[in-house]
Parts: C-alpha cells; structure tokens; sequence
C-alpha cells in the first residue's frame, strides 16, 4: 500500500471512529443531558420557590448551601448516577490523556520547526 | 322463698337487664358504625392501617393524600393535628374523622375492613411528616411493567390503564396521558398531562408551560406543582409541537429559524474577524494544513468538556464551601464557547479563501471570505430546509442529516484548530499571540 493509500485508509479510519462516538454520545450522553435538563427545568420553579421561603423564613446562605449540596449529594447517592458519572468521568479522562498525547507531539513538532530554522 | 333467694333472684334480674341493655347498646353501636362507615365511604377509601385507619379522598381537588387516625390522634399527610385544627382543614368532614377516635381498635379495624373486600396493610408511618407508603388500590390490576425511566423530547407519552412505569416519566415539548400507574414523578414541560380515572401517580406530579387534567378518581400521591403560562392561542389540544409538526407553517419556521441561526452566525464570525484577524488567520492556516490532528483535537476537547464540566460542579457543590466558586462557571462556559466562535470563523474564512481561489476573486476581502464560507458550511442545511418547504418532509432528513454532519465537523476542526494554534502560540510567544 502507498503512503497516500496508508495516509487516505487511516482518514477514513479515523473519521468512522469519530462519526461512531459522536452518535453513540449524541444516543447515551445527549439523552443524560436532555433529561437532567428536563428535571433541571421542573425543578428550577421548585428550586425558586424554595430558596424565597427559606430566605424570607431568615435562613443563613450557609444553610442554604448545605441543603443545596446535601440535595446534591443524595442525588448522586444512587447506584445509577453513579455509574453514569463513573463511565462519564473514564471518557473524559480518555480524552485528556488523548489530548495531552497531541499537545506533547505538537510541542515537539514546534520545537523541531524552531531548530530547523 | 328466703331471703336470700330473693336477692339472688333481683341480682340475676339485674343482671339480665344489664345484658339486654349492653346488647341493645352493642346493637346500636353497630348501626352507628354502620352509619359512620356509610358517610365515610360516600368521601373517601378507607384503609385499615396496623395500629389505625387510613382514608383517601376520593375528591382529589382537597389536596390532601391521606388522613391517618391512630390510637385516638388525626395526622393529615404525616402532620399531627389538633381537633381545632382538624375542622379548620376539613370542614364538616373533621366530625365524621373525630367519631372514628371514639371508636376503639376492633371497631376501628372492623370499619376499615368493611370498607373494601380484601383490605390493604399499610405499615406504621415512623415519624409525622414521612412519606406516605405506597398503596395498591383495590380493583386496579396492571399487568405491563415497564422498567426505568421514559423520555420523550418533543413526542407524546401514553401510559395505558393496565400499565406500570417503576421509574419517572418526563416529557418535553409533548403531551402526557397517564392511565395506568406511574411509581416515580411524572414530568411535564411545554405540555399537558392528562390524568384518567384509573391513573396512579406514586410520587410528585410537575407541569411546566401547560395544564394538568385530572379525571374523578385520579391518585397522585406527591405533591402538585403547576406552573403555568397561560392559554396561548399556539397551544391546541395536541400541544405545541403537535401543532406546528408536518404543517406548512411548522416548515417555514424552520427554515426562518435556520437562516436566523446562521445570520446570527455570520454576524458573530464578522465581530470576531474585525479584532482577531491575525488569530483567525493562524487557525485557518492550521486547519489546513493538518485537518485531520485538528479535528481529532477539536473531539477531544469536546469529549472532555463535559465531564469537567460535571465534576467541578459536583465537587463544588458537596463541598459547600465552593459553592459561591459556581458563579464562575459560567464565565469557564463562555471561554470555550469562544475558542469554538473562533475555530468555526478560521475554517470558514479557509473555506471562503478556497472557493475565492477557486472562482479567482482575488480581490475580495476577509469579511466576504467569511460570509462564503459560513454560506457554504450552512449550504447543505439550508438547502434542506427549504425542500422540506417545497417537497414536505420527505427529502428533510437526509439532506438534514449532510448539512448538520457538516455543519458539527466544521465546529469541531475549528475547535481542536484553535487549541492546536493556541498552544503553538503559547509556546512560541509565550501568550502573545493571544489577540
């Protein structure tokens, strides 16, 4: 195979690999977003009503902060959430270490440019 | 006759009029357990509860769940009441309750054993305020279970009579009509939620932009939170996107939408090529020049946005003390939203010095270079569009599918150019070459 073949393959590669995750995270993670929008969206008016209570009852900000992270943390109590923030958090730090591959070997590429001129 | 077997004789005259009085008593007690038990069931299901009786309304506008009477004290939906207190909150209704403290444990469980043919068990509520058990009521056998959580975005929901849904339902931008049974919360945004006679609805019930119908004999064992935003003539009775789907109006709106999306687009591109030429100079130079380690840069970066996104959030909020720290995210999310203006502004300020080149306008200016090139990203898009005004939605979504595709790649090239250029920058200038 030619190095254009080699080069036209691993293109063609590359851009399947990149479609079939960008739709697998368009299907599973799009679907998490739009759904924990929705809640965020029916819970917002809630949230509101809430925060006016507590604020005219003369609650302190840091008891409202404790109930708003306390809220936060049973939400993430469950096994669910969970292990989609698990597999969430390995995607990303998949991508991170990508990324850092492609940032050390974009400093290496400029540094040999510098050498050479 | 002695004396003594006179005053046995009165003694056993006494007491057999004691016994017919306590049977005649015993007699009328049963009427009027009777009776109570009439009046109770003509308002509300009765339930007999370990220690106690439960009653549910069966008006589900009194807003009230369910009123337990145990060992002689009402709680309203977990509350403890006094009888003062008991009549201000149900009126007429707070003797009828009263009466059933009078009676003792057997008459209390006899009352609620009558009121249903096989009588439910609750168990003992461990505190006034606690979440009501679930209750499965006579007479409602569902035989579909269905597991999870249903979503639906901008679609209907239907949950049949003999249905069970064990998780939460939401629908966006849909209707909702619910005659089975829901065991989590039922969701509704820019939408209706249509509750039938049989429905059950376990936990708390949201409706966002619509209204809620609830038929005679609905269950929602949570709390109702409805807000509204009023009647508007675009609502029909098949809700907002029903409305405008598959019509003619529905399509001209989306093609209106489309062509404001990328003006707005164009406008944005032009403010950014007016301060930062020599920036999107250098992006558009290196989406060129290596398209392929752009654009893989570009999904990375957006790979990880997310999660970190996620994680700051999360790790701030439990903390407490960083919750004020949340106020800058949104200044994080505007950063990276820029980096993405100007990725996408350096390819179609590449696109458009190409199709410069190519039609050999060699005296056009930067901005036309961008306004051919944001046109010719969008092309594809637009041009679905109006087929689907012309045509229906036959042609929409092939061609719909091209021009986003090409639409998300060019984003994403410009992103990870944008990073690439930015580090070489970085490295090269030590952040001068930041405009």
């Amino acid at each position: 195979m030619t190095r254009r073949g080699r080069r036209t393959a691993l293109a063609v590669g590359i851009g399947a690999a990149w479609l079939g995750l960008a739709l697998i995270a368009a299907i599973y993670l799009g679907g998490l977003v739009i759904e924990g929008v929705a809640r965020g969206v029916a819970l917002l008016p809630r949230a509101v009503v809430w925060l006016f209570l507590a604020a005219q009852d003369g609650a302190d900000w840091w008891s409202i902060a404790g109930r708003a992270g306390a809220a936060v943390a049973a939400t993430l109590a469950t096994s669910r959430v969970m292990w989609w923030l698990i597999g969430l958090e390995l995607v990303g730090v998949a991508a991170l270490a990508g990324l850092h591959v492609m940032l050390r070997d974009e400093m290496r590429r400029s540094d040999s440019e510098e050498v050479k001129k | 006759m002695t004396r003594q077997w006179t005053m046995r004789s009165r003694l056993a005259a006494v007491i057999l009029l004691f016994v017919a009085l306590g049977g005649a008593v015993d007699a009328r007690q049963r009427e009027d357990n009777a009776d109570l038990r009439d009046l109770l069931r003509e308002r509300y299901d009765l339930l007999s509860l370990q220690d106690g009786v439960g009653l549910m309304p069966r008006a589900r506008d009194a807003g009230i769940r369910i009123i337990e009477v145990r060992n002689g004290a009402v709680s309203v939906d977990g509350q403890a009441l006094t009888g003062g207190e008991l009549r201000a909150r149900l009126g007429a209704d707070a003797d009828l309750i009263l009466r059933i403290t009078y009676l003792n444990a057997a008459d209390q469980r006899q009352l609620a054993a009558s009121g249903q043919a096989d009588p439910p068990r609750l168990p003992a509520l461990p505190e006034a305020g606690a979440t009501v058990p679930q209750i499965e009521r006579p007479g409602r056998s569902r035989s579909t279970r269905r597991g999870g959580d249903m979503v639906r975005i901008g679609d209907n929901v239907t949950v049949a009579r003999d249905e069970v849904v064990e998780g939460d339902v939401v629908v966006v931008m849909g209707n909702a009509s619910i005659d089975g049974q829901v065991d989590g919360e039922l969701t509704v945004v820019m939408g209706n939620a249509n509750l039938g006679p049989e429905a059950v609805v376990r936990n708390d019930v949201t409706v966002v932009g619509g209204t809620l119908n609830r038929a005679p004999g609905a269950v929602i064992e949570g709390r109702v939170e409805n807000v509204g935003i009023g009647p508007g003539p675009w609502r029909g009775a098949a809700g907002f996107p029903g409305m405008l789907r598959n019509t003619i109006f529905g399509r001209v709106g989306s093609l209106a939408g489309t062509l404001f999306r990328v003006a707005f687009v164009t406008l944005l591109a032009l403010v950014v090529v007016a301060f930062g030429r020599p920036w999107i100079e250098r992006i558009a130079d290196r989406a060129s020049s290596d398209p392929l380690r752009a654009g893989l840069a570009g999904f990375l970066a957006q790979l990880l946005f997310f999660p970190v996104l996620l994680m700051t959030i999360i790790v701030l909020a439990v903390s407490i003390v960083g919750i004020p720290l949340l106020l800058l995210l949104p200044f994080a999310i505007v950063l990276v939203l820029l980096g993405l203006l100007f990725g996408f502004t350096g390819v179609a300020y590449h696109v458009g010095r190409l199709l410069n080149e190519r039609f050999g306008w060699t005296e056009r200016g930067p901005y036309v270079a961008v306004l051919l090139g944001v046109m010719a990203i969008a092309f594809v898009t637009i041009v679905a569009r109006s087929a689907a005004v012309i045509g229906g939605s036959f042609l929409t979504f092939p061609l719909s599918a091209v021009g986003y595709m090409v639409e998300y790649a060019a984003w994403t090239l410009g992103f990870g150019a944008a990073i690439l250029a930015w580090w070489r920058g970085r490295r090269l200038g030590g952040g001068a070459a930041v405009p």
